[in-house]
């Protein structure tokens, strides 16, 4: 990164971490205030805009019909990150791209086995919603990488998916050519919900939207969406939540995504240096059990204010 | 709209599209005792029984060093179906000039596939996943070489996979290649990187544990682990996770990989150790 | 002119369309498809400072069009080349969401249209930040289009207006901007994505005190005899909305000049009444 801190106030700084001593006064397993706001763009079928001290990033999922590929799977998810140049006044250009793309990558990676479930299935085998899961950095102070998951969970968490219903075409009285149109020839049948795509009946060729394009079903698994918890190793101390400063002094970031329910659903190291092989161990655990209460108090927020708007909350 | 965007016309372009021929065989089961090693036969098996293979075997793994004369280091790298080839150049000269003013080098990894290297042709141009793959390689590496050895100037590493099984086992085939080869180079490095990868499959807390998947076992599994480390120190280079464990699993999955790495070294050194034997012969 | 400053919010406004095959931008009622009067603007909404790492930086939205701008600067030019030794550089860069509108769209950073957008937006300001003051330097501006419903320019331009002010970058005057419309005799203000794409429309961007025009953006086809009645319609506009913006701006300053108290809070008053 561009942003260089000077070998004095790197040093001020690390040897503070090292007395669990932060410039802003926190221990170094708190956050700063994390603000979620579900909602925030009603073209969107799902969007939130989080904020995690000073950094801010808005994050909308639209859905859009899509056919199956011929590998019967398709990716249901395609993510895109953009870092705007007001959240890195220090960077150029070119690195500013690579840093989105990177975003990206590590957003898409991480994120399409997570969104890719069964309720995205219109006609299995045949037609699909795909999630585009875009983001929109607008300033960062550090830890964007939290604030990133944390508002796309929240984005998750506000999506509505359309109800659908198959529509299946029959030939009454066992004619032997299939007449598509309107009277005598065929008859369209209800094939209840799509629940899971079990309610739907093998054959369906074509489907009906149930209900306005405003209303739909949340996703069924969304209290046990992960949560990312960065965790900046500075042997022999890790620290939650870094500010720009306290970033640059870690010399290894250890990104953990976990659901509230306790389960990893990835590691991802960032920084040039080795994992420390003693506290990595403590750190991990730590981490999980950070990330299960983080996971745990925004369900409760999110629940409790009808999914619309969270408070502050550390 | 996006193929005329990565549209490249230095190149013959193959069909936008294109399928894996099918070989039709009729005897399975011959093939299947001949070649232990060849991807899974058609015949499945019970999902938690490893095809030909032990659940903690690592396939056996051919390497060799200095095979590209116009590179200061190089190295050759087969296991089972997955090759590889890795050119390092440097410490020489950067181009940027934002990198002049640091004091430590730079070292950029660069893997590409190639188009024939996965069953689907890939398009010879640079997408996301060869740098999430390149990323992956870099973290491994990065912290092994001095770096502050050479500042202000690079050293590039470039990994060529001529095939590929699986994305784990690829990445810690890379990362093996890669710091043999600057083994060869004569950079400066504090060890040399190995690294090893499991899944997990089946039910949580049931399933068996298989080291050094394939792409087929991958694909099947529940969860990940990739482990890449410096035996000669005994540290942790790089640790990585996907999938859905828990975290004893992955603590598990992890120290299994850090001792197998442990083998591999040997592997490495022993290579590195017989070729500088024949350079001291040779001059 | 008390029609306008009647204002009245519209959500979900082009979902109304209803079930007829044709649009229709007005009605029988004289009402237009989100019920609003021809002359009636949307809901106009402003705040200052969303952004406290720029030096100033202001959200604004007109109905469901929502646009941050955010000013940094006047700074040392990044570029010493593109540097003018008599005046600042302004530099506007724009980037739209891809869920802004209706569809999906991933727009690349070198997007031609979003290009000549950011171009027409320099233009706009270039004669009115006070550009020599700042000899050397240059003035960056980055607008976010967070959503899209009609009326990007006039909006981009509003919040690009309040975010200089907020950076205390010395203008002129403020610049508004309003959109206009035609459909038949009746003249319209402030259109939505769907009014835009059926009916003639013109930008217009205006220095309300001196009455002088900075922008005029026409991209489809009028006829001469209508176009002074939109334009002078678009100004007026304009300049209600100029009232609208001038209150955020006066209420956010009393708010900083509470927190400061006493003598720093008068130096405040006073250079807000020199720069306007």
């Amino acid at each position: 990164m561009a942003y260089q801190l000077s070998k004095a106030e790197s040093s001020y700084t690390a040897s503070g971490l090292l007395l669990s001593q932060r410039l802003d006064g926190r221990s170094l397993l708190d956050y700063r205030p994390i603000t979620v706001e579900a909602g925030v763009a009603p073209t969107a079928n799902g969007s939130a805009r989080a904020r995690i001290g000073d950094t801010e990033v808005v994050v909308a999922v639209k859905l859009d019909v899509k056919k199956m590929g011929e590998d019967g799977e398709g990716g249901r998810c395609v993510c895109s990150v953009e870092c705007s140049p007001s959240a890195y006044p220090q960077l150029d250009r070119d690195s500013l791209s690579d840093l989105s793309a990177d975003l990206s990558t590590l957003l898409s990676t991480y994120l399409t086995p997570i969104v890719s479930t069964p309720e995205l299935l219109i006609i299995p085998s045949q037609l699909y919603w795909q999630a585009s899961v875009d983001a929109l950095v607008l300033s960062s102070s550090g830890n964007v990488h939290d604030t990133l998951f944390a508002a796309v969970r929240a984005a998750l968490w506000d999506l509505r998916v359309p109800r659908t219903r198959g529509v299946v075409y029959e030939v009454p009285g066992g004619g032997d050519d299939v007449a598509m149109g309107e009277d005598g020839g065929s008859s369209v049948e209800k094939a209840g919900v799509l629940d899971h795509m079990r309610g739907m009946k093998r054959g369906a060729v074509d489907f009906d939207l149930v209900d306005g394009a405003d209303d739909g079903t949340p996703l069924e698994g969304r209290s046990d969406l992960p949560v990312c918890v960065t965790l900046n190793l500075l042997s022999p101390v890790f620290y939650l939540d870094a500010t720009i400063p306290e970033e640059l002094c870690a010399p290894t970031r250890l990104l953990l995504f976990i659901r509230p329910s306790g389960t990893l659903c990835g590691i991802h190291k960032l920084g040039e240096a080795e994992l420390p092989p003693a506290e990595l161990k403590e750190a991990l655990q730590e981490g999980v059990r950070l990330g299960k209460e983080l996971g745990g108090a925004m369900n409760a927020r999110m629940g409790g204010m009808g999914g619309k708007r969270m408070g502050p909350f550390s | 709209m996006s193929t005329l965007i990565n549209f490249d016309r230095r190149r013959v372009n193959g069909p936008e599209k294109s399928a894996p021929p099918l070989y039709f065989d009729d005897d399975d089961d011959d093939d299947e005792v001949e070649e232990e090693d060849a991807q899974p036969s058609s015949a499945r098996p019970s999902p938690s029984q490893r095809v030909g293979r032990a659940p903690s075997s690592v396939r056996p793994i051919f390497l060799e060093t200095g095979l590209i004369p116009s590179a200061p280091g190089s190295a050759y790298l087969e296991q089972a179906l997955t090759k590889l080839v890795c050119a390092v150049y440097g410490p020489r000269q950067l181009k940027s000039a934002v990198s002049m003013s640091s004091e430590r080098g730079t070292l950029s990894v660069s893997l590409k596939y190639a188009p024939f290297a996965t069953p689907a042709r890939k398009a010879p141009l640079r997408d996301a996943e060869d740098r999430r793959l390149s990323l992956r390689v870099r973290a491994a590496l990065a912290p092994a070489v001095r770096a502050e050895s050479f500042p202000k100037a690079g050293v590039d590493v470039f990994v060529h996979v001529l095939q590929g099984d699986g994305e784990d086992a690829l990445v810690c085939a890379a990362v093996m290649a890669a710091s043999a080869a600057l083994a060869d180079a004569g950079v400066e490095m504090l060890g040399l990187v190995v690294g090893c990868c499991a899944v997990r499959v089946g039910l949580p807390g049931t399933g068996p544990r298989w080291l050094d998947p394939c792409e087929e076992e991958q694909r099947r599994a529940r969860g990940g682990v990739g482990v890449t480390c410096l035996p000669a120190l005994g540290t942790v280079a790089d640790l990585w996770q996907w999938g859905e464990l828990s975290l004893d699993e992955v603590d598990e999955m992890a120290d299994e990989c850090r001792s197998k790495c442990d083998e591999l070294h040997h592997v490495a050194v022993k290579v590195l150790l017989e070729s500088a034997k024949r350079r001291l012969g040779r001059s | 002119m008390s029609e306008m400053e009647e204002i009245v919010g519209s959500p979900f406004l082009n979902k109304l369309s209803g079930p007829e095959s044709r649009f229709e931008p007005l009605n029988s009622g004289n009402l237009r498809s989100d019920g609003r009067r021809p002359l009636e603007l949307r809901s106009f909404e402003a705040e200052l400072t969303t952004h406290p790492s720029a030096d100033g930086s202001a959200s604004v939205s007109h109905g469901l069009t929502q646009v941050t701008a955010c000013v940094y600067g006047p700074r040392e030019a990044k570029n010493r080349g593109l540097t003018m030794h008599d005046r600042a550089l302004v530099n506007v860069e724009v980037s739209v969401a891809p869920w802004a509108g209706e569809m999906r769209r991933l727009r690349s950073r070198g997007d031609k249209r979003t290009l000549e957008f950011a171009a027409s937006i320099k233009s706009t300001f270039e004669p009115v930040i006070q550009t020599t003051l700042y000899a050397r330097s240059e003035i960056d501006i980055h607008i976010h289009v967070l959503q899209l419903d009609g009326g990007l320019l006039q909006a981009s331009i509003n919040a690009t207006t309040l975010a200089l002010v907020d950076a205390g970058v010395p203008m002129l005057d403020y610049v508004s901007s309003l959109s206009a419309g035609l459909y038949h005799t009746t003249a319209m203000l402030d259109l939505t994505s769907v009014e835009e794409s059926d009916l003639p429309s013109v930008t217009v961007a205006v220095l309300p005190r001196s009455g002088k025009v900075t922008l005029v953006s026409m991209e489809t086809r009028l006829h001469v005899d209508r176009f002074e009645e939109m334009f002078k319609l678009a100004m007026e506009g304009g300049k209600v909305l100029r009232g609208e913006m001038d209150r955020v701006v006066r209420e956010r300053t009393a708010a900083l000049a509470r927190q400061m108290e006493g003598g720093v809070a008068l130096k405040e008053d006073d250079k807000m009444d020199t720069d306007l």
